[in-house]
């Protein structure tokens, strides 16, 4: 046998490079035959490795038109047989797709909360967030959407606003060893939680990497009601159940997120208006802040828990899913004479920023432990055990990389306002990012949070933030809370 | 009693032009404008039956000490008095539904929500959605991928599996001689499965019915 036939190359070497124009290999990826000559220079020789380093055959006709001529490139460039390279994973699909298989219907899931045709009333902008479409903003003719942010924001402020918040995961956990379950999973303490309180939740994973945040709430000696993030409550549902699988403690879990509507009355005057809507005695005697309480509103059992994300009198109401849409018009309708508004998650994400809460997700990463977070305050080292305890010793007595501060810009800068992930540069080095950033009204600068080198983070240092154009703006770390920094609006 | 309780259908069916009744404080459906009756595949809407979820390891227990027979195979289900069903979703969650004029599950929830060692009530605010016809089936191959035609009608499985991207429970029942689809699934996703099956069902030559036309034996639409 010809040494042609065996194998199997039936054209010649189809690959004419020139020094002067451009010859491709890869049309997807824009590969020339230099790109294969510098992998195979660094060592990348191998043809799994020559693909990840090349990325050959990665882009949309996944190496139908590259594949082999790589193979035959590489085979020159090392001097061996084009069988002595191999060829790389084929993956489906192997072999073409008839497009008729591709046009069947698409199914893309979305989740709707019972309030949202009230929201497209309202002229909701709506987002996706964890598979929901939640509300962004009010939307208001003739007003950019910046304004109507701020101003749904004021009106919480000033007078009374409504957010839903059913997107919340929502989770129950009854049982004997309830409380000893919710000491192992998040990183404070409940044992000692009085029936009828809530209490901020921190949950790490094993490597003390912040994975989710939320309230817990003690309806029961043996039974607590609590909140996920909107993205992540199946994932934390799930985990929970494996997590009771393998400790086997006396607990049942029941995921209610979509059972219950929530939405968080807040503001000012929320107290006056839901006391015309229950017989709760809602005095701050009966109901202080941080209080959880079952009772009717509108006619709907409801759990009632007094919280102040937004930092503001309010009252997060969860009600059965049913009854959600009932109580957010009762809400609305009665509100009229207190100036009462809708807001968005937009407004949402601004209140909390004036009160320096963090966001999972956005004011943390895939690395940010309560170390970088500045959330040690929510952490109970001197527990038995909780997830992510172990490394969080470990790492404890480490000086962190960078860490999560407030900072302002000076007053009068409102016209340029920092964006998010916009880097801290100091000394020409990157020294932080921005998480969150926003001009607000209520303080009277642009406010936000960024991790900082820890030798920038101190009151009143100041540090540049590189700005679109490589312009940089130079910004004030300044203490948080923001807004109300006694945290007496929460507790009227 | 005023219609406080909204399906989680509500805005998808008033597209529909019901003419809503009020049962269990609940606005009901009991008859559209353009009713799809006597095509092959009709959906309707059931969210308004009385429903009640239990879950833990006495529960089993505490149903048959209610005198209620519980299905002893898990992803099971058995009627109840008064059109009602009780379905084994695994080896220690039950669903109870009632039928129109049932009462069983409304009666349960007091008892439940007091505290019982070892059962824990789940609130079930599901979408119910029905669907029938000479053609289901069709419906089902779309949209489904579980082959219901490879066990017989008397098999009482409650299946828990995917339709269209959401998760639900199935199970199958007769009804004027024709298989009939229970499902339930996460209230939230309710518009969504329902615009999703009545898309496809319309293009197969079916459409939604009032509950009224589907079930007059119910006599809830003032015949």
């Amino acid at each position: 046998m010809l040494e042609r036939e065996r194998t199997a190359q039936s054209h010649a070497f189809p690959i004419v490079d020139s020094s002067t124009a451009k010859c491709f290999v890869d049309f997807d990826e824009d590969l020339q035959p230099k790109d294969f000559a510098n992998a195979a220079q660094e060592g990348f020789d191998n043809i799994e490795l020559l693909k990840r380093y090349t990325t050959v055959g990665m882009g949309p006709s996944q190496g139908k038109h590259s594949n082999m001529n790589a193979i035959r490139i590489l085979a020159r460039i090392k001097d061996k047989p084009v069988e002595a390279i191999g060829t790389t994973t084929a993956r489906p699909f192997f072999h073409p797709v008839a497009m008729s298989h591709l046009a069947g219907r698409g199914f893309a899931p979305e989740r709707l909360t019972p309030m949202h045709a009230f929201h497209q009333h309202a002229g909701a902008v709506f987002m996706q967030a964890g598979g929901w479409l939640r509300p962004e903003y009010y939307r208001q003719e003739g007003v950019s959407k910046e304004d109507s942010v701020r101003s749904e924001a004021l009106t919480v402020r000033s007078n009374v606003g409504i957010v839903d918040v059913g997107t919340l995961g929502k989770l129950e956990v009854y049982g004997a060893q309830a409380a000893e379950f919710l000491e192992r999973v998040y990183t404070g303490r409940f044992a000692n939680m009085k029936v009828g309180s809530t209490r901020y939740a921190l949950m790490l994973d094993e490597s003390a990497v912040i994975v989710d945040d939320g309230v817990v709430a003690r309806l029961g000696e043996e039974h607590f009601y609590f909140t996920t993030t909107t993205s992540n409550s199946a994932i934390i549902y799930r985990e929970l159940a494996r997590l009771n699988t393998l400790w086997r403690l006396n607990v049942g879990i029941v995921n209610v997120t979509g059972a219950y509507a929530a939405m968080n009355l807040a503001g000012p005057k929320s107290r006056e208006l839901l006391r015309q809507l229950t017989s709760l005695d809602l005095s701050d005697a009966a109901f202080p802040y941080l209080a959880a309480r079952e009772a009717e509103v509108a006619g709907a059992p409801a759990r009632l828990l007094r919280v102040g994300f937004v930092g503001e009198l309010g009252y997060e109401i969860h009600v059965p899913a049913q009854l959600g849409a009932h109580l957010w018009q009762t809400l609305m309708e009665q509100g009229a004479p207190y100036g009462i508004r809708p807001f968005g998650v937009e407004a949402q994400r601004l209140l909390r920023l004036e009160k320096g809460h963090i966001i999972i997700g956005q004011d943390t990463d895939g690395l940010s432990t309560p170390l970088d977070a500045a959330l040690m305050w929510g952490v109970k080292m001197d527990k038995p055990f909780f997830i992510g305890q172990r490394s969080l010793k470990i790492i404890q007595g480490r000086q962190p990389a960078q860490v999560l501060a407030g900072f302002a810009l000076p007053m009068g800068a409102k016209a340029v306002v920092p964006k998010e992930c916009q880097l801290v540069i100091d000394c020409g080095n990157i020294a932080g990012r921005v998480t969150s950033v926003a001009y607000s009204e209520s303080v009277g600068r642009t406010v936000g949070l960024a991790y900082l080198a820890p030798h920038l983070n101190v009151i009143g240092g100041k540090f540049n933030i590189r700005i679109e154009g490589g312009a940089t703006i130079e910004a004030e770390v300044v203490k948080t809370p923001f807004y109300d920094a006694e945290g007496q609006r929460q507790k009227l | 009693m005023i219609a406080a309780r909204r399906s989680p259908l509500h805005n998808e069916l008033q597209k529909l032009g019901p003419r809503w009744l009020n049962v269990h404080g609940m606005a009901v459906p009991a008859r559209l404008a353009q009713e799809a009756e006597g095509r092959p595949i009709l959906l309707s809407d059931l969210s308004f039956l009385a429903r009640a979820g239990l879950k833990g390891p006495q529960a089993a227990h505490w149903l048959a000490a209610q005198g209620i027979a519980a299905p002893e195979q898990i992803n099971s289900w058995l009627t109840l008095p008064n059109d009602g069903l009780i379905a084994r979703l695994g080896a220690t969650e039950f669903l109870i539904e009632d039928g129109a004029h049932g009462q069983l599950a409304a009666s349960l929830k007091p008892a439940l929500r007091s505290g019982i060692a070892g059962v824990y009530p789940v609130l079930r605010q599901d979408a119910a959605i029905v669907m029938t016809g000479t053609d289901v089936n069709s419906l089902l191959l779309e949209t489904c991928s579980v082959n219901f035609m490879s066990f017989p009608l008397s098999e009482r499985r409650a299946i828990m599996t995917s339709m269209v991207g959401v998760s639900v429970t199935i199970v199958r029942w007769a009804h004027n001689g024709l298989p009939l689809y229970r499902i339930w699934c996460d209230g939230s996703f309710g518009p969504y499965l329902w615009d999703t099956l009545l898309e496809v069902a319309r293009d197969l030559g079916g459409g939604a019915i009032g509950v009224a036309t589907l079930f007059p034996e119910w006599n809830i639409g003032g015949q």
